[in-house]
Parts: C-alpha cells; sequence; structure tokens
C-alpha cells in the first residue's frame, strides 16, 4: 500500500501545520461500520479531495468533522482541538472556522437566494445593510448567481442550488471549506468554474478545502493531495499524479471507471456486511458461489440481476456491459438505471463474468419478482416468464423516472455483442471519459483568475 | 434501528424528554426576538389570520346545532329563553376553546410537522447547524411563538362568532329574541370564564406547536418520514388536547368552588 503524505512541490510554501486530523475513526450506523479506522490529516492551506465509492461514507465523514454525527470511537481534531469531546457552545464556536457545501445545496426554502446568502452575514457579523448587499452580490457573481437572486430555491435548479449553496458556503469567508460533490448536476462549464473557485480560494485567500468529488478530472485539477475512502478507511491518500499511478487494484477501478483494476462482486458487496447480502436470493443466482474465477481473484460468475456501479445509466449498454468487463458470450438481457442514476440494474441472462458489480440489496430485490432459474446444462434459455420479469422491473415505481429519461435496453438472442464505438454518448460525457484511457491526460489550463477584484473583496 | 428503540415505554420516554427540553430551549430563545421578529410575524399569519374564516366557519357551524340541540331539550321544560346561558358558557369554557385548537391542529399542526420534518431531510438543518444558527431560535421558536400568541386570538374571535351562531338558531328557529339571548349569555359567563377559555387556549396551542416542531425536528427517512411526522403530530396533538382539557376543566372546577365557597 503506497500510503504517502508528502506534500507536492506547487503548494509547500502554502501548507503548514495539520488543521484537520481524523485519527482511528469508527462509526457504526445502521447496523453497518461506516468508519472503520479513518486515519487522515489535511494540513494548512491545502486541498484535500476524498473520492470513493458513493454510499460509503463521505459524507459521514465530512459530517462528523463539523460535530453533527459523533464517533464510536478515535479522535478528530481541527486546529488541534478535540471535537469529540465539545459541548454545544464550543461546537458552535468550532463551525464558524467552517464553511459548508452540502450535497444538495440545503437552502432554506422560504428564503431567498439572496435571503439564503445573507443569513450567515446577519447572523454572525455586524456590516451595515449595504456592506452586506456588497459581499453577497460579489459571492452571488462569482458563482454566477447574481440574476436569480430574487428566486426561491423552489424556482430554481440543482446546480443552481448548489451553487447558491457554495455562495452562502463562503460568505463569511471561512477558513475551512468542505465541499460535498461540488460539481455533480453542473453542467461541464459551471464545474470547472467551480473548481477554478476551489484553486483560487486557495491560492489567494490559503483556504483550506476538503471536497469529496466522484469527478477524476475535477479532483486531478483542485487536489494537492487525494484520498480514497474505502471500506471506512483512506486506502490510499497520494498527490494526483501518485494517484493517478496507483497500483492498488481498487483505487485503479474507482479512477478509470470500472475498466481496470478489477473489483471482485464479494470484495465491493463486502462493503460494510462482509458478506454479499443478494446472494441467498432466488432470483440471483450464482454458479459456482460468489467463487473467485481468475488468478488474481477478481471475477465472478453470477446470474441474475446486479447493480453496476458509478456507469451513468445514460451510456448504452455495450458501453455498460464492457466496463464491467462481461464477457462476451454473457447474454445481458437489459440494463435499468436505479433510482438515485448512480447505479444501473443489469439483468444477466447467462452466466457472465461481471467486474465491480454489486449484488442487488435487499430493498432493491423485493422490487423483482424472484423466478425460477431458466438454465439448463450450462445454456440459457430464454422463457417468457424471463422477459416478464425484466418488464416487471421496469415497472418498479421508484425507477419510473430514471427509466423514461434513458430508455431500456433488451437485447435479442441471436444479436451478437458488440462494442459499438459509434454510440453517441452524451456530450458532457465524454469530458471524463479520456482520463480512464489515457494514462497521462492533458493537463488543464493554468488557474484563471476568476474575479480580479475577489482579494480585496474577501478579506 | 436497534432492538431497544423498538420498545415503547423508552421510545416513548425519549420522545417526551426530547420535546421537553425541546419546548424549554425554545422558551429560552425567545430572547432572539429582534432578530426573529420578521419570522414570527410570518407564523403570525399563516397560523391566525389564514386560519381565521375556516374557525369562524367551523365555531359558528357549532354554535347552531349546540343551540339547536339544547333548544330541543330546554323547550320540554319550557325553558327555551335559557339558551343563551347554556350557548355561552359552553362556548366558552369547552367547545370554543378546543374547537378551534382542532381545526388548528388539522390546518397548521400537520404541515408544520411536515415542513420542518422537509427541512430536516434535505438537511436545511444541519446546514443552520453547521452555520451556527440554532435551529430551535431559527426554525421552532418563531412557530411556538406564532401559534401561541395567535391560537388564543383565534379562540376569541372565533367564540364569538360560535355564540352569534348560537343567537341566530335561537332567534329564527327557537323563537327567542337577541336581547333575552345576551342577557342571559351575560349571566352564564363570568370573567374566570373568559381567563379559563383563554387559558385553555393558550396551553392547546403550546401543545400543538410543540408536538408539531418536536415530530418534524426529529423526521428521518425521507418522504415517508415526513408523511410519518405530519400523521403523528396529528394524533398526538389531538389526543393531548382532550386530555389536557379534561384536565384543565376539573382544575376549573376546584378554582371556582374555591372563590364562590370563600
Ligand atoms: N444517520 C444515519 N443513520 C444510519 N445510516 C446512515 C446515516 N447516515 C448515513 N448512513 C448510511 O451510511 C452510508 C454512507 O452514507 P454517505 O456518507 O452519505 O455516503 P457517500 O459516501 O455517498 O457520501 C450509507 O449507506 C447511509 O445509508
Ligand atoms: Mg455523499
Amino acid at each position: 500500500m503506497a500510503q504517502t503524505s508528502e506534500i507536492p512541490a506547487r503548494t509547500k510554501a502554502a501548507v503548514g501545520a495539520p488543521v484537520v486530523e481524523f485519527t482511528d475513526v469508527h462509526t457504526k450506523l445502521g447496523g453497518r461500520q461506516i468508519l472503520d479506522g479513518l486515519t487522515f490529516d489535511v494540513r494548512k492551506g491545502e486541498t484535500f479531495v476524498i473520492i470513493g465509492y458513493s454510499g460509503t461514507g463521505k459524507s459521514v465523514t465530512l459530517r462528523h468533522l463539523v460535530g453533527l454525527m459523533q464517533p464510536d470511537a478515535g479522535s478528530i481534531r481541527v486546529e488541534n482541538e478535540e471535537i469529540t469531546t465539545m459541548s454545544g457552545r464550543e461546537l458552535a464556536d468550532m463551525r464558524r472556522k467552517f464553511g459548508v457545501l452540502f450535497q444538495s445545496g440545503a437552502l432554506i426554502a422560504w428564503l431567498t437566494v439572496f435571503e439564503n446568502v445573507e443569513l450567515p452575514l446577519l447572523e454572525h457579523s455586524r456590516h451595515s445593510r449595504k456592506r452586506r448587499a456588497e459581499i453577497i452580490e460579489e459571492k452571488l457573481k462569482l458563482v454566477n448567481l447574481w440574476p436569480d437572486k430574487d428566486k426561491y430555491p423552489a424556482e430554481i435548479s440543482g446546480g443552481m442550488k448548489k451553487r447558491a449553496g457554495l455562495a452562502r458556503a463562503i460568505a463569511l469567508d471561512a477558513q475551512i471549506v468542505l465541499y460535498d460533490e461540488p460539481s455533480s448536476g453542473l453542467d461541464p462549464v459551471i464545474a470547472n468554474e467551480v473548481d477554478k473557485l476551489i484553486n483560487s480560494l486557495r491560492d489567494k485567500l490559503g483556504v483550506t478545502s476538503i471536497v469529496v468529488t466522484h469527478d477524476m478530472e475535477s479532483a486531478y485539477f483542485i487536489a494537492d493531495r487525494i484520498g480514497m475512502f474505502y471500506k471506512g478507511r483512506m486506502i490510499q491518500i497520494g498527490t494526483p499524479d501518485e494517484i493517478r499511478n496507483s497500483t492498488i487494484p481498487e483505487v485503479r477501478h474507482f479512477i478509470t471507471g470500472g475498466k481496470e483494476g478489477a473489483l471482485s462482486m464479494r470484495s465491493h458487496a463486502a462493503i460494510g456486511t462482509g458478506r454479499a447480502p443478494g446472494m441467498e436470493h432466488p432470483s440471483m443466482r450464482v454458479e459456482p458461489p460468489a467463487a473467485p474465477q481468475t488468478s488474481s481473484g477478481d471475477t465472478t460468475i453470477m446470474q441474475g440481476f446486479v447493480l453496476l456501479d458509478e456507469i451513468p445509466p445514460e451510456r448504452s449498454r455495450a458501453e455498460q456491459t464492457t466496463a464491467h468487463g462481461i464477457s462476451g458470450d454473457a447474454k445481458v438481457r437489459g440494463t435499468q438505471p436505479v433510482e438515485d442514476g448512480e447505479k444501473t440494474r443489469l439483468g444477466v441472462a447467462s452466466d457472465a463474468t461481471v467486474r465491480g458489480a454489486q449484488p442487488v440489496n435487499a430493498r432493491d430485490l423485493e422490487e423483482v419478482t424472484p423466478n425460477a432459474p431458466t438454465t439448463l446444462s450450462g445454456r440459457q434459455v430464454v422463457t417468457e416468464e424471463d422477459d416478464d420479469e425484466i418488464v416487471d422491473l421496469s415497472k418498479t415505481e421508484e425507477d419510473t423516472q430514471s427509466r423514461t429519461a434513458s430508455g431500456r435496453y433488451v437485447m435479442d438472442e441471436e444479436e451478437p455483442e458488440q462494442e459499438d464505438s459509434s454510440i453517441a454518448v452524451p456530450a458532457d460525457k465524454t469530458a471524463i471519459e479520456p482520463l480512464a484511457l489515457e494514462p497521462e491526460p492533458a493537463p488543464k489550463p493554468v488557474v484563471q483568475d476568476l474575479s480580479p477584484e475577489q482579494p480585496e473583496e474577501l478579506k | 434501528m436497534n432492538a431497544s428503540e423498538n420498545i415503547w415505554p423508552l421510545s416513548f420516554l425519549r420522545t417526551a424528554g426530547y420535546t421537553l427540553v425541546m419546548l424549554l430551549n425554545a422558551l429560552g430563545h425567545v430572547t432572539d426576538l429582534y432578530k426573529r421578529s420578521r419570522a414570527v410575524f410570518t407564523q403570525m399569519y399563516v397560523i391566525g389570520v389564514e386560519s381565521l374564516p375556516i374557525a369562524c366557519f367551523f365555531l359558528m357551524l357549532v354554535g347552531m346545532v349546540f343551540a339547536l340541540q339544547t333548544g330541543i331539550e330546554l323547550s320540554r321544560f319550557n325553558q327555551t329563553s335559557l339558551v343563551g346561558i347554556i350557548i355561552a358558557a359552553g362556548m366558552v369554557r369547552e367547545l370554543g376553546p378546543w374547537m378551534t385548537a382542532f381545526v388548528l391542529v388539522a390546518r397548521v399542526g400537520g404541515s408544520m410537522a411536515a415542513e420542518i420534518g422537509t427541512m430536516k431531510v434535505s438537511e436545511e438543518i444541519d446546514a443552520l447547524d453547521v452555520m451556527s444558527i440554532n435551529p430551535v431560535s431559527f426554525v421552532v421558536m418563531p412557530r411556538l411563538l406564532g401559534y401561541a400568541i395567535m391560537g388564543p386570538i383565534l379562540t376569541v374571535i372565533a367564540t364569538c362568532v360560535g355564540i352569534a351562531g348560537g343567537a341566530i338558531v335561537a332567534r329564527v328557529q327557537l323563537g327567542v329574541q337577541f336581547s333575552d339571548f345576551i342577557r342571559n349569555a351575560r349571566n352564564g359567563v363570568e370573567p374566570l370564564d373568559i381567563y379559563w377559555g383563554a387559558l385553555k387556549s393558550l396551553v392547546f396551542s403550546l401543545t400543538a406547536a410543540t408536538v408539531a416542531c418536536s415530530y418534524g425536528m426529529r423526521t428521518s427517512g425521507g418522504a415517508v418520514g415526513v408523511g410519518a411526522a405530519s400523521r403523528n403530530t396529528v394524533v398526538v396533538s389531538l389526543t393531548l388536547i382532550v386530555f389536557f382539557n379534561y384536565l384543565l376543566t376539573s382544575f376549573y372546577r376546584i378554582v371556582k368552588t374555591l372563590i364562590t365557597g370563600a
């Protein structure tokens, strides 16, 4: 495990003592060990990016940092003060050091965009009304929301909410800013602007940032160090280059979007539970049972329905299957986005080698009508029931929204499995793609000054 | 999640404890009024002004039915003209306070819990916490205060409308002159009755607002959780209101005998 915490040269001058230190933090939530020996530190003035699969505990980590959740064991220090034992008043003081951008924006529904940004200023500053208006205008222009300042949260899009949340997070010029998936839900141009903003806050004001993201291009662009969160701890912490060239299979799997560094279904499912919970379900047959099939121990033969992680559902079936290394002779019956849009439910009609698959969890399985396995001496017989099952699946209420957005792919038995390079990929998705294929992506342009007047205004 | 949470005495104690602490906390934050005045006025408008028509309509019909029923019984003893005493006393001491409270719970309580619950599940409450803005001061206190101020005012107005409804029925259907009705009504109501009705209304309002905020603040589990918070608020508020009403009426009787006996 190539653990390193060396500070990259470009920010060495700006980086000082640790401002945030997690030491051996353990937390169990809902019976699952979400944080399991989490240890990392963030130095003054650096941008620390946390990457990792969704639903594994990255947001939970940030919530611990601002005292919204308490660990079962371990120590969390902010500027050398232990926060796990703080009283309510001490916590309130400690939190003023933080600006937090929540994953959903978390705007107060009955206040306009303008009033939301004004909120921390009203509560914690003694600025005049005029000065407040100036600060708000500056922050809202920074995130391109000034024209929408009088709208209510219900009247703006998810991305706009997030930008408004960002403006609010930096309204008081916090020294430490936490960003929970700042660029998800934003178009590439705005996402890039947010990245530049994070960089300019660091370079001009020495702000320490902790960013949770799925977007590797963004991570490489903004990070001084990247930590890969996996199974409740950091399995690698390193500079963007070290992460890019990581040899740890789980890290490779994540940063290449599943194309490399295969992750066994068993190991993936083992997050939190130590076993694959969906295995016993009659609609998911595993033959032979979840045994590693290759010498590297990272593929699994299985049949039934699996959830594929991290593949945008709007990609084509061919991409879905090749990305997960499903062997060519596997018959893919249909893919379906699951409601959160981050996973795709994939019906595998015959035994298939599935890489990076996640067994369906109990809740998803409840929606699947169990049917008898239809394998006859290793050969797949497609029955009416099979079709019905897939149709049934597509009718589950929770899926309706995302399914109608992306359609469903069903492949005929006769049609050969093929990777069609001409398949149209939405423009905003291609932006992420090259990273996964090229070991050395073209560096992004030098940090642009987002707002020339910023230093004086922010001070 | 774990088993102990499902044992009802424990969860009941936890709920009651949380709710009491939240109530005291909110009362302590009344000192933040100077910066929450706008929110308090908004709540007063939503709770009081917007509920006024429906509360008056309800109480008027209650007064009318009440007058009819008592009229039927009183006519057996040829005492129909006494209907004013019974209507006024009954409306001021009982029906006015708790029928208004019921209307308010239906119109405001459930939606208040849903609103706060939505804030909880969409991380807005957390956002307030990390901005070091006390959610009890920002969210709970204005609602509690708005409810506690407007509940009694609404009760007074709606009760008057209810008595007026009774007077109209007495005049039109029972043939009792307005002057007789009013004279009897005055005899039926003492100052203590009015204070007690207002006290009841204040207790009911605080109860409903506290229950709504408590369920709202403890919401978890997305839209389903918000629905449950709203439903529990209505059920628990109404139950507590009829229970407290019984206690307060019992007290009233004791106080009244003390005063008249002394
Ligand atoms: N308050 C909570 N109670 C129980 N489980 C929780 C709670 N908060 C989060 N979890 C669980 O912890 C896991 C990690 O959640 P989260 O940190 O939001 O994931 P992500 O890495 O995508 O940000 C999820 O499985 C979630 O269901
Ligand atoms: Mg998250």
